[in-house]
């Protein structure tokens, strides 16, 4: 009797109807919660875990540095002779580390230049497929998963897309490294200026390229519609200038803002205050591409405001502490964390938080803390339609996936529209989730979901992980990697398909039958892209 | 209101119901039973502000090369527009770049609306490409879903399963709040690995009523269908024109979907990157180019069906008149619409030019002098049967610019 109840208590898996507190908040701020997770939660207290999370080591956890210094990506291109100017160059087809992941922007600069030339184009597109890979072995393997989830929404509020700028897509990891990730529960004016004065985002928005006599209007507009104050507090093209509401800004408030940022710029080889600049990429506020005559903006007089850059300055200072930012910003973090309609309580105490911590150097955990820790919406049943980045990284956290770099895994993820760094307009991907029901979205989400899985540079063996006293139970199965992947049971019908689906010509009894490695790993993986097709599994 | 399209699920009238629309509207379009009359209607959106006064530039006005001095088209010597005639005593060109579009213009297929946009205090990409897909104005307050899906119900229309397509990653907004709008962004490679086995499975998981098991089971069922039907098509020649564009697979995507005969009625596609604030002599040619070849291409593949095809092309706005200091141009208002199809007349240009001296500009910006919803509701009313515009732009009352002839 003992032995067989023993078999039978290994043999069942407790499968819950509904996914506990624990689970739901960590899918809810993570890449995906695995058992382990969830456990760790469970002994730790989430508030425990959450305070250790907004508190993470400078830089990438150990782990993390040790895995991305060990990866390695194909590259390939022919030989090129000479041609015209150009001597050309060799021919290449080898694995290689992510070099240029933590290059600077005036080594990469040097490179980029000489591409066409002496270095064929392919190592310029490098750049960015390192910085794509970097950040999927980020975001599937780091500990710290709520850094991650902070990235991935600042990037995104702050996207910088360009793809045919070579210069400023070069900038990009500095950008993600040094600006971004440096700063995801930093504070917002802080990281305002540190994006205004990115190289990346000031070649992105043309601010790089303003000049005195004709002011770019680009990143003024985006500054104000899109990373502060929103469009909701956008009023349009005001041709009286005296009629000037603080609640706002016109289109005067963007000329008189463009006026302000001209001269924020890189050293780009143009002509500065002491003869010609040095093609670096490097910040630099150049008085003779300033345009001094900015006035009003928003009730303020700019022509007052002296000093280099200080114009610029104190339009943050407005645009970062004004009510329509933290409404706008905090909005959309909730919609991130809890989908479309977040429950108002939280955004109340986010805008709250944000408006009393507009100072503190932690003026982001802040608000965090106020919605993951203040209440307890945040485990409370899944709300938010997982995208399909975000569903295929849930896949490999949860089947124990080690990520390697592949570009083929992240020209399919661009394909869906939800590509890394690759959105090409600056108001970034759309966050709702209805822009992920069109059948095209479907249809190359499971696509992409099997494809992955299936490729070598995924490395996982699922064979391994499934307990070997299961694998004649299709019951058994399906509880056990629902289990793994899911957390909770899915409807009835949902169960009933998974097990027909083993039973089917094509399913899981058959390969175990077969006793072939290769079949029942395939046949795994399969099933695995299956269950990621649930509804349940696309809910967080 | 996000989810609309997928909660407004409600019962049209039947086909015969459909069959009987008013004799006013009936004489004004050609009869057809695949869609009950209507011409097939493609809304090309060119986003992002591609500039009219480069793309159709009135080459011979002073004030135009005053405030272009460097990304001005000349009318004559190297560089020089192509020119297509008078509008209001201005001459206009067709941009060097875009031959193929001057023939469709030239052979009388293709009218060009100048000064057109939207009436709005904005300049905001973003604004205004929603406030063009909903259909509404400054003044306007909040309406259901885009104008094309409210044109599709206000005339209860009933259509098959592929009768509204996004060739897109998603369906656009001015087709949400219509049942069944599907996006199919390139109909050649509609499968999912795995084929018959993996969709049964995803179907029957998804059996619930929330809105993404809803659309799950509609993507398995628009996979099929469009399988069985693709795989009828005559494969194409060489020669066709398209290029390998992404606007160049969306309208040859579209094509397909028309010649498979499955009661495409409405179709929409995107063709954006046209944010020049910099450098528009190096980046403005190449991209004009492509969407005359692409055009161009769509327009003769549709040979046998150019009866019964409207094509209309919009863009949020026109650029500022002045260059920037970049060489690029910074946003503005007045823009330009194109209308292609059988029953157009083409080889005109139809609108008011207000002109581009100082006193006749807008903040800069050339004016608006026609609502972009006229345009779109003389295709609606003549070619569509539409019979309750008021119920696709509520506030605007209609005039016909006539480049549509009256059957």
């Amino acid at each position: 009797m003992g032995h067989r109840a023993v078999y039978v208590l290994r043999l069942k898996i407790i499968l819950p109807d509904k996914a506990s507190f624990e689970h739901t908040a960590l899918n809810r701020i993570t890449f995906g919660a695995r058992q382990e997770d969830v456990q760790l939660v469970q002994g730790m207290g989430w508030r425990a875990w959450a305070e250790d999370q907004l508190s993470p080591p400078t830089g990438d956890e150990a782990e993390v540095a040790n895995h991305l210094s060990k990866r390695t990506m194909r590259i390939m291109y022919a030989y090129q002779g000479p041609a015209g100017d150009s001597p050309g160059w060799p021919g290449i087809d080898e694995r290689r580390p992510l070099n240029y992941l933590n290059a600077d922007v005036q080594s990469l600069w040097e490179m980029v230049s000489k591409t066409e030339i002496t270095i064929a184009p392919n190592e310029r597109k490098r750049i960015q497929e390192e910085l794509s890979a970097a950040t999927w072995i980020r975001n599937t393997h780091a500990t710290f998963q709520v850094r991650e989830f902070m990235a991935d929404f600042w990037n995104n509020h702050f996207n910088v897309g360009r793809q045919d700028d070579i210069y400023g897509s070069a900038a990009l990891p500095t950008f993600d490294r040094s600006v971004i990730r440096s700063r995801v529960f930093g504070n917002f004016r802080d990281l305002l200026e540190a994006v205004a004065t990115s190289t990346a985002m000031l070649r992105y928005l043309d601010n790089a390229a303003s000049t005195a006599e004709h002011p770019n209007e680009n990143y003024a507009r985006e500054l104000l519609e899109l990373h502060t104050m929103g469009i909701q507090a956008y009023l349009g093209v005001r041709p009286n200038q005296f009629d000037k509401s603080p609640d706002g800004f016109t289109d005067d408030d963007i000329v008189q803002a463009s006026r302000a940022f001209s001269g924020w710029t890189v050293a780009q080889g143009q002509q500065g205050p002491q003869g010609p600049l040095p093609f670096s990429g490097a910040f630099f506020y150049n008085p003779l591409q300033h345009n001094d005559l900015a006035d009003q903006f928003m009730g303020i007089d700019l022509s007052k405001i002296k000093g280099s850059m200080a114009q610029g300055r104190a339009i943050l200072d407005i645009a970062a502490s004004h009510p329509s930012t933290a409404d706008f910003v905090c909005v959309k973090l909730c919609r991130r964390i809890f989908g479309d309609d977040p429950p108002p309580r939280v955004i109340d105490r986010a805008k709250a938080a944000w408006m009393t911590h507009l100072t503190a150097p932690d003026q982001i955990g802040q608000v965090l803390r106020a919605i993951l820790l203040d209440g307890t919406e945040i485990g409370q049943s899944p709300s938010k339609l997982r995208r399909p980045y975000e569903r295929v990284i849930a896949l490999l956290r949860t089947t124990n996936t080690e990520v390697n770099a592949y570009n083929g895994a992240f020209d399919a993820v661009s394909t869906l529209g939800d590509g890394l760094f690759a959105w090409p307009t600056p108001e970034g991907r759309p966050d709702h989730d209805a822009h992920w029901y069109s059948t095209a979205a479907h249809l190359e989400t499971w696509d992409l979901m099997l494809h992955v899985l299936s490729h070598a540079s995924f490395r996982t063996t699922l064979t391994k992980q499934t307990p070997k006293d299961i694998t004649t139970s299709p019951e058994a199965l399906v509880d056990y990697w629902v289990d793994r992947l899911v957390g909770y049971r899915l409807r009835p019908e949902g169960m009933q398909a998974l097990i027909d689906d083993i039973n089917g010509p094509i399913g899981l009894t058959a390969a175990f039958a077969s006793g072939g490695i290769m079949n029942m790993e395939s046949a795994l993986r399969r099933f695995m892209a299956i269950i990621a097709a649930s509804p349940e599994f696309a809910m967080r | 209101m996000s989810l609309s399209r997928r909660t407004l699920l409600g019962t049209g009238p039947s086909a015969a119901a459909m069959a009987t629309l008013g004799p006013g509207t009936k004489a004004a379009f050609s009869a057809d039973a695949q869609n009950g009359g209507r011409d097939i209607l493609v809304v090309v959106f060119l986003r992002f502000g591609c500039d009219g006064l480069t793309l159709i530039p009135p080459s011979n006005d002073a004030d135009y090369h005053a405030q272009r001095p460097t990304i001005g088209i000349p009318a004559s010597g190297p560089g020089a527009g192509l020119p297509i005639g008078k509008m209001g005593g201005t001459q206009f060109f067709f941009h060097p770049s875009v031959p193929e579009l001057k023939a469709l213009y030239d052979t009388g297929s293709l009218a060009i609306v100048n000064a057109v946009g939207v009436p709005t205090n904005s300049r905001s990409h973003f604004d205004i490409q929603d406030m063009m897909e909903r259909g509404i104005v400054d003044a306007d307050g909040p309406l259901a879903g885009g104008w094309l899906s409210r044109h599709l119900m206000s005339s209860d229309i009933v259509l098959p399963d592929l009768g509204a397509v996004a060739s897109a990653p998603d369906v656009h907004i001015s087709l949400q709040g219509f049942p069944g709008a599907v996006a199919i962004p390139n109909v050649a490679e509609f499968n999912v690995i795995g084929g018959d086995f993996h969709l049964s499975v995803i179907e029957a998981m998804n059996s619930g009523e929330e809105p993404h098991a809803i659309a799950a089971r509609e993507t398995a069922k628009t996979i099929r269908s469009v399988r069985a039907k693709h795989a009828r098509l005559p494969v194409r020649g060489d020669d066709t024109g398209y290029t390998d564009s992404q606007f160049s697979t969306s309208l040859r995507s579209i094509a397909d979907l028309i010649k498979m005969d499955t009661g495409l009625d409405v179709a929409t596609v995107d063709y954006g990157g046209w944010d020049h604030h910099f450098e528009m002599n190096r980046y403005f040619p190449s991209h004009a180019a492509e969407m005359s070849k692409s055009l161009s291409a769509f327009w003769h593949d549709m040979a046998d069906y150019q009866d019964r095809i409207t094509v209309v092309a919009m863009t949020e706005f026109g650029r500022r008149l002045e260059e920037n200091a970049n060489g690029g141009t910074d946003h503005g208002a007045g823009a330009f619409m194109f209308v292609l199809g059988g029953a157009v007349r083409g080889g005109k240009m139809y609108g008011q030019w207000p002109g581009l001296k100082e006193n006749e500009l807008r903040e800069g910006d050339l004016r608006v002098t026609t609502d972009y919803r006229q345009v779109i509701q003389e295709i609606l009313i003549k070619r569509r049967g539409e019979s309750s515009p008021q119920k696709v732009f509520p506030s605007l009352a209609y005039e016909s610019l006539d480049f549509i002839a009256v059957v």
